[in-house]
């Protein structure tokens, strides 16, 4: 068989392939009947013999890119269009989430611990000796910490949209960064977990020394259970990442990174959840001007819902 | 090809070759920095400009809720959304496109060669941070050139990579041919048919002609053309194979698609190709 013959054989059934593909390819719901599936299989097959005779033969280099492509193109539709289940995000976030995270317990409590220690020395020692605070952080955002705690809330006028939407934005990316950054050996997310850790326990320590503990825990005490939880989630996720690379296992350092990466972006994905409630409630519960009973009192259930969400959310099917 | 040519080529290659169950190993061309960047800008400028009108639109349509602060808070998620999830939602909806890889003919694509999903587009997309360390993705830049499929680090924990895409055109690479009457079929009568091999050189060669000057062209074109002329038939194109090299070889090679054309004929569409050529005045002309 000479390449005319070849192609006069054999270009009709390309061009029906490639009318086929078009419709495969597209976006939209209708694609192929059923008929149409199996003739796509076939031709496809054929379409591979064509490639690798052509390779075989050396008819013309534009021939075989154009098979080529054409079986790339094929290749990708005939195998890597999953159907898509409806509903997803709700079941990741009533059980997967929380199921990951348990799965994963390990690196949340190690995450908890770079977080949680540096946190409670600074703050510690912050309120024994307040002018070390200066040592952590500049005078001027020390300075703007205690005015804005010294006078109540919304006095002024109150901008709690506002403020909401500056934290969605503001945490959930450094939750993000703080993910992606674990990509070097976990390094990058250890910083990100130890310098938060310190800075909001010297403020803390800090402010309350300077004789505003009252309204600084009114302010904080209402989406503390929300943030913090969700900054650990996302040092897990980041610790996740760096622990592929350290220590991969019986797998390459390549295989482990994209298995475990799934993991890690899951959880962060579940942090940046948190994060978003966590800022409404920031942004629109925590400037209320209300007795301090009642936030602590509305703290303490919070805590107590992220707690066995974490805990207990997916619980019974996972042990079925 | 032989073993050794196979992997020499390799080294240089900016392809990436992949088996797949059907026995065939498929090549997939790779998307180098500089189309990257440039998506890349594109992106970043059709996000700016959304932003902008929607800031326009928000402070607009909220301004009743101004002193709620209502426009601002909508304005940072927006910002946000757009920031982190701009690249996400479109190559997740647009299977591995964001409207700058389309302007430039990329797509994301799984190392195993299937289209990404949610996951996929979710890893290498919130990765960025990564990459972009410590200055304008320079982390990136460099893990990608040390790799063989050109991953940034979004691309590795993903499993991704991105390939350039043009869409399958039989006959495509010959665009612009048509510019250049095919000679005559006579001139092909007797003993002589140019090889594969030979149209093969000439097509690289066609390939490149607007990358070359024109005498660079023709001094290139001439090794092949006087041995070709002499092969073929008359005396003036001979003659035509000596004065206009580059003209002369494309001419042939125009003659040969067009036959390739005619083979597939009833599946070309009318007035395209083929039947407008012959109607071009024979070769050689000296106009």
């Amino acid at each position: 068989m000479n390449k005319q013959s070849f192609l006069k054989e054999r270009g009709p059934s390309w061009k029906r392939f490639e009318s086929l593909l078009a419709r495969a390819e597209a976006p939209g719901k209708p694609r192929l009947a059923s008929e149409e599936v199996s003739e796509f299989s076939e031709i496809f097959r054929a379409l591979c013999y064509d490639l690798a005779q052509v390779r075989s033969r050396d008819w013309s280099s534009s021939l075989e890119r154009y098979l080529n492509d054409l079986v790339v193109r094929g290749h990708g539709a005939f195998y890597g269009g999953k159907p898509r289940p409806r509903g997803q995000a709700l079941r990741f976030l009533s059980t997967g989430f929380p199921r990951r995270l348990r799965e994963n317990h390990l690196f949340f409590w190690v995450s908890l611990a770079l977080f949680t220690v540096p946190l409670v020395a600074s703050w510690v020692v912050v309120a024994m000796e307040p002018s070390l605070a200066h040592r952590v952080l500049p005078g001027t955002a020390l300075y703007t910490m205690e005015e804005m705690y010294s006078q109540d809330f919304g006095e002024g006028e109150r901008q709690d949209a506002a403020m909401a939407g500056f934290y969605v934005r503001h945490n959930t990316s450094i939750a993000f960064q703080s993910f992606a950054l674990g990509f070097f050996l976990g390094l990058g997310t250890i910083y990100v977990l130890l310098s938060n850790g310190i800075q909001l326990g010297t403020v803390s320590g800090y402010v309350i020394a300077q004789g505003h503990g009252e309204r600084f825990l009114g302010f904080v005490c209402g989406h503390s259970s929300f943030e913090l939880t969700a900054i650990v989630v996302s040092g897990a996720a980041g610790l996740i990442l760096g622990h592929a690379i350290v220590a991969p296992g019986s797998l390459s350092r390549a295989e482990a990174l994209k298995e475990r990466g799934r993991v890690a972006v899951e959880l962060a994905l579940g942090a940046a959840a948190m994060l978003f409630v966590a800022a409404m409630i920031e942004g629109f519960w925590s400037a209320q001007r209300l007795p301090l009973g009642i936030k602590s009192l509305a703290a303490v259930i919070l805590w107590i819902v992220v707690i066995s969400y974490l805990a207990l959310a997916g619980r019974t099917e996972e042990s079925s | 090809m032989s073993r050794r040519e196979e992997a020499s080529t390799r080294v240089l290659s900016d392809q990436t070759f992949l088996e797949i169950p059907e026995n065939v190993r498929l090549g997939f061309r790779l998307a180098g920095p500089g189309t990257r960047l440039g998506a890349y800008l594109l992106d970043l400028s059709i996000r700016s400009a959304a932003l902008y009108a929607i800031v326009v639109v928000l402070s607009i349509a909220l301004l009743p809720f101004a002193a709620t602060g209502l426009p601002t808070g909508v304005y940072l998620v927006v910002a946000f959304l757009l920031e982190w999830g701009y690249g996400c939602f479109f190559e997740t909806w647009w299977n591995g496109q964001t409207p700058g890889k389309r302007a430039f003919r990329l797509r994301v694509i799984k190392t195993e060669g299937y289209a990404i999903g949610f996951y996929e587009a979710m890893i290498r997309n919130l990765l960025r941070a990564a990459d972009f360390v410590p200055l304008f993705y320079a982390a990136g830049f460099l893990t990608a050139m040390g790799n063989p499929r050109l991953q940034r680090i979004g691309d590795l924990v993903a499993g991704t990579m991105v390939v350039r895409e043009r869409k399958p055109v039989l006959g495509g690479e010959l665009e612009g041919i048509s510019d250049y009457p095919p000679l005559p079929p006579e001139a092909f009568r007797h003993r002589y048919r140019p090889s594969e091999k030979t149209l093969e050189v000439i097509e690289s060669l066609f390939r490149r002609r607007v990358d070359l000057a024109p005498a660079r062209l023709d001094e290139i074109a001439s090794i092949l053309a006087e041995p070709l002329g002499k092969r073929l038939d008359s005396f003036t194109d001979r003659k035509f194979a000596r004065d206009q090299p580059a003209e002369f070889l494309f001419r042939v090679l125009s003659a040969q698609s067009t036959r390739i054309e005619n083979a597939l004929g009833p599946e070309r569409e009318p007035g395209e190709g083929a039947p407008r050529r012959r109607a071009s005045p024979p070769a050689p002309s000296f106009s």
